[in-house]
């Protein structure tokens, strides 16, 4: 991590701001991508008024590709980015329990079954006021689907 | 309101005298010293209103206006004394014209509710600001609703500035009621309250002010702004939270009836008939924040012993040197640059989003606002969903203002 290198507080930072975290926030996976989208959710923060729109395209049962839009801060991008890499190629109902474990994993900070690939995500339950910011695409992947 | 502000010189300000007054600025935040720069969303008390509210608890605690026994008594002249206080600073004719409200957010709503709603009819039409904190849109748009009047909108132009013209010429026998906030807490904006009266007299319209930012930055004079009806916060004035003020007209007030019914608002009750009590009992229904007044009033007492001029003479030499340092950051867009405006910096960091600038800022100790300050409707204008917003009180220095540029300055290296 070279955040940790940098002197005085932001080395504590580091337990959020991770360099996953940073290199998916400055160059996001799935970011205003095409995808012929089968369903889509818009989804505000009301707290900050962040807003991201998240679109999956559907086959069956599986989710083919994901992509989203919107404006949001660092957390909020990564959190979808790192969706939009990992999640294609599941179905709908794994989508769902991912959503509900991440829910519980920085809600509850319980110890979680998640991919390794999310667990950069989980230096937010160091900051309460911040974990919504990584739920909201999470929550709007699932509304999408239920819609 | 302004015009106050280049009256004092700013360097007979003893800053380091004022901070003593506040012990919570010698607490540290991450091992860093507390830098405080989010004092339009609440003010930090000083020692006068915090041992004021323990005064009361400890020693003369009872309701008022209610038994004969002394600490009631004690309790009564207390809150009625933060009346007096409160009357006294904004100029009102008469303590009687002074309801004790949660803050402004009630007070709003109770003039939505007890003055408005009772006259308004389709057709008719309410003005608000594009700047209106969410607390002077949101209940003009519930008693629309609910009387089939409409809102209107007065524009502002790319410094946060109201467009009088525009607004004078939406002005007409139909508009029963203008909005408009004193001093924009998103935009810093120091509105000209006094002309938007002049322009309302000619047709009749009365003008309610949100003062709630204004209060701790400038001298307010009820009578000299023309207002008939002006709301405010005691926590946005150092005073304590869930406590504020509506002052109104008398006429006002005695014409409108009772907002909410119950204890101290009524004179007889029977199942035939209740007589309501006088101003302002009417509007106070319940057992109020008694503890609140009696540290509202003290916040009164000590922002007239620190002297209205001076504050506001030290907070625009704050503003002019954060809006030089923070000029100076790569990336940085102030939002919100009137000619006149209090010790309110807004402004958007290129690559870095307000939250993360928020988070990573308060490590180095410095406590700022993010979001878009309930103001949404401003934000839009200036097609931003949130910035970040420094905002400077009596307490706040020039040292601050370098430490929180710089802390910015490393944020921005962090994303970019």
């Amino acid at each position: 991590m070279v955040n940790e290198t940098r002197p005085g507080p932001v080395n504590d930072l580091t337990t959020l701001y991770r360099d996953t975290i940073v290199k998916h926030a400055v160059n996001p996976v799935g970011f205003e991508q095409e995808i012929h989208a089968t369903h889509r959710k818009e989804i505000f923060n009301p707290l900050c008024g962040d807003r991201v729109e998240v679109q999956l395209r559907l086959e069956g049962e599986s989710v083919e590709a994901m992509a989203f839009s919107g404006e949001a801060c660092a957390i909020c991008l990564a959190s979808a980015s790192l969706m939009c890499e990992n999640l294609p190629a599941c179905s709908a109902a794994e989508v769902e329990q991912m959503q509900q474990q991440m829910q519980i994993a920085m809600e509850e900070d319980q110890p979680t079954e998640l991919p390794e690939a999310f667990v950069p995500l989980l230096g937010v339950r160091a900051y309460p006021s911040r974990v919504r910011c990584a739920l909201l695409p999470w929550e709007a992947a699932v509304e999408a689907l239920e819609e | 309101m302004s015009s106050l502000a280049m009256k004092q010189d700013p360097s007979n300000f003893d800053v380091s005298r004022i901070r003593q007054d506040f012990p919570i600025l010698s607490r540290e935040v991450h091992g860093k010293p507390l830098v405080y720069l989010d004092t339009a969303a609440s003010a930090q008390r000083p020692l006068a209103v915090i041992e004021a509210v323990e005064d009361f608890y400890k020693n003369h605690n009872a309701n008022v206006h209610r038994g004969v026994h002394l600490l009631s008594q004690e309790a009564t002249d207390l809150y009625e004394q933060a009346r007096l206080d409160l009357a006294r600073y904004i100029n009102a004719g008469s303590d009687r014209e002074i309801v004790f409200t949660r803050g402004t957010t009630e007070a709003i709503n109770l003039v939505a509710q007890a003055y408005a709603r009772p006259l308004l009819k389709e057709g008719d039409e309410i003005i608000v600001s594009r700047m209106e904190h969410h607390s002077n849109i949101v209940p003009w748009q519930l008693v629309c609703e609910q009387t089939g009047a409409t809102l209107r909108v007065a524009e502002i132009n790319e410094r946060g500035e109201i467009i009088l013209d525009q607004l004078e010429a939406m002005l007409s026998e139909r508009v029963k009621l203008i909005g408009v906030v004193a001093v924009s807490n998103a935009l810093g904006t120091i509105n000209p309250v006094s002309e938007i009266t002049a322009m309302a007299a000619k047709f009749g319209i009365p003008v309610l002010v949100d003062g709630a930012q204004a209060m701790p930055h400038t001298k307010v004079d009820v009578k000299a702004l023309g207002c008939d009806f002006f709301c405010m916060s005691g926590h946005k004035m150092y005073g304590p939270t869930g406590i504020g003020a509506l002052w109104a007209k008398k006429d006002h007030l005695e014409a409108m009836p009772p907002w909410q019914g119950g204890g101290e608002m009524i004179r007889q009750v029977s199942f035939d008939r209740t007589v309501y009590n006088d101003v302002p009992a009417k509007f106070e229904a319940g057992t109020p924040n008694i503890a609140g007044a009696v540290g509202l009033g003290a916040a009164v007492r000590y922002l007239e012993g620190v002297g209205m001029e001076n504050i506001a003479a030290w907070e625009q030499h704050l503003l002019q040197v954060g809006t030089e340092r923070f000029q100076q950051i790569d990336g940085l867009r102030i939002i919100g640059t009137a000619k006149h405006k209090a010790s309110v910096i807004s402004f958007t960091l290129e690559g870095v989003h307000p939250h993360d600038l928020g988070t990573v800022i308060d490590h180095y100790g410095i406590a700022l606002r993010t979001g878009h300050h309930c103001t949404m409707p401003a934000m839009d204008f200036f097609g931003v969903p949130a910035t970040a917003r420094a905002s400077f009180g009596l307490y706040n220095t020039p040292e601050e203002i370098e430490a929180a540029a710089g802390a910015i300055e490393a944020s921005r290296k962090m994303f970019v």
